[in-house]
């Protein structure tokens, strides 16, 4: 055992797990909008074409692994001369693809309001969208809150997937501290550590907001 | 209350409607008066909430015609809109937004729907609250109030919303008969306001004290309809006395 080689690393770890979290962090709140965007529609009576459009989006970035997803964008797109660096694409298939699963949550939590909410706020008067986004939708985040945040573990875990961008997040750094030392035990047990606290405290955030959420209700 | 000079305020028309194969209105036509109070009555699956619920447009009729202010509803215009706002319901769950306290309930709908500022809404809402004596539970939610009291709110909701026609769809009978009568005294405290009222009802007494007229439906038309001292102590149609026999038996 030799933990002096992650100490020695420090500086480089630290500055991965905050690529890791950037990377994210931003891609998780680009797949919110979408999630809650798509989910949104789709529970809806939709035309033909919207939603085919919608299911096909989310069916293909749900069957497809996500490495093929950040390949293609980051290597496949410039033949349609969009190039984008690194980090944006990342960040785009990132989001996309927890998009993706997300909007499923959303629409499963929309779906489960009870249908006496819609009659009630139909009868009063509401608009479409005032229905949705004054009664259902928070009813709806409420219940999906749980979800939601199993959605930005996966995320975290899912960004592991953009070193092959070359993108030094918390993998890649392991990876070539493994390398440079030979000591894949004590680096690789360090990573895992450091990707579960990250998705530990976020759970222990999500266990807030749901008991903030759900007081009312008690 | 009831007056010939006193125009109808709803025309039903020979409506019908199925779910699926089941026909469950079969040609019903009814005209209410202006501030007049209807309960309806008749056994389960009778198809009384299905009228109620067709009036409001919660469910599409499949031919016919339902008038509002001698107005078609059936038809997507801007007017048919102001009329739905106009016609207001109190459901069997109650149906009260659980992410809103009591009060918020009332004040809510009024701002966005209505535009009202949030000061004129509290203000309204606590008058309404008031009038169905929950003023002491404004910032307590819909989970933390027994169902007599739940559905005091619904009613309170209606009454801020200003509607005039208000259809009650068995307000009590997801309640304990104990505390159905808060709820029935609720209503009877309405009964002189000018509202018009139609109440699916299966509490009979109550709907002779209350009603102006009362409407026996059995299996998708009406059988009977008339002064409660008529349908309800003098029944003329065989299975109008079946069922009031059957209820008498009961209670």
């Amino acid at each position: 055992m030799d933990f002096l080689i992650v100490y020695r690393n420090l500086p480089f770890i630290a500055e991965a797990t905050y690529k890791t979290l950037i990377h994210t962090v931003i891609a998780f709140a680009f797949a919110l909008a979408i999630a809650f965007i798509v989910g949104t529609l789709r529970s809806f009576n939709l035309k033909r074409l919207p939603r085919l459009f919608l299911s096909f989006y989310v069916e293909f970035f749900r069957g497809s692994p996500l490495l093929i997803q950040l390949f293609f964008i980051y290597y496949g797109l410039p033949k349609f001369n969009i190039v984008l660096d690194s980090s944006t694409a990342a960040i785009i298939g990132l989001a996309l693809n927890g998009g993706a699963y997300m909007s499923e949550i959303i629409r499963a939590a929309i779906l489960s309001v009870d249908k006496g909410q819609y009659e009630a706020s139909y009868t009063l008067g509401y608009t479409g969208l005032q229905k949705t986004w004054h009664i259902i939708l928070p009813q709806a985040i409420r219940i999906a809150v749980p979800s939601i945040v199993n959605g930005f573990s996966g995320i975290l875990k899912g960004s592991s997937l953009i070193s092959v961008l070359s993108i030094t997040e918390l993998t890649r750094a392991g990876q070539l501290i493994y390398t440079r030392t030979s000591k894949p035990f004590e680096i690789y047990l360090v990573i895992a550590l450091l990707y579960f606290l990250m998705t530990y405290i976020v759970s222990l955030l999500a266990l807030n907001i749901e008991s903030k959420l759900s007081a009312k209700y008690n | 209350m009831t007056n010939n000079s006193v125009e109808n305020i709803i025309d039903i028309i020979d409506i019908r409607k199925s779910f699926g194969a089941l026909e469950v209105l079969k040609g019903v036509s009814l005209s209410i008066k202006k501030g007049e109070i209807i309960s309806i009555i008749g056994s389960s699956g009778s198809g009384k909430s299905t009228l109620l619920r067709c009036i409001n447009q919660l469910e599409q009729i499949d031919s016919g015609e339902i008038l509002i202010h001698k107005c078609p509803i059936n038809k997507k215009s801007i007017s048919q809109k102001k009329i739905l706002k106009k016609t207001g319901m109190v459901f069997q769950q109650f149906n009260l937004f659980p992410h809103y306290s009591v009060l918020e309930n009332i004040s809510k709908p009024l701002m966005t729907v209505n535009k009202i500022s949030k000061v004129k809404a509290d203000k309204l809402a606590i008058d309404t609250l008031k009038m169905v004596k929950l003023e002491d539970k404004t910032n307590n939610y819909p989970l933390q109030l027994s169902g007599g009291q739940k559905q005091r709110v619904a009613i309170a909701r209606e009454l801020a919303m200003g509607s005039e026609i208000i259809l009650f769809d068995e307000p009590t009978s997801a309640i304990d008969p104990e505390l159905a009568f808060e709820v029935l005294s609720t209503i009877k405290s309405l009964a002189n306001t000018g509202r018009t009222m139609l109440i699916v009802t299966h509490h009979i007494n109550f709907a002779k004290e209350i009603s102006d007229r009362i409407v026996f439906i059995d299996e998708g038309t009406i059988c009977e309809e008339g002064p409660p001292c008529q349908v309800i102590l003098n029944p003329k149609n065989a299975r109008t006395k079946q069922f009031l026999n059957k209820i008498n038996k009961l209670f």
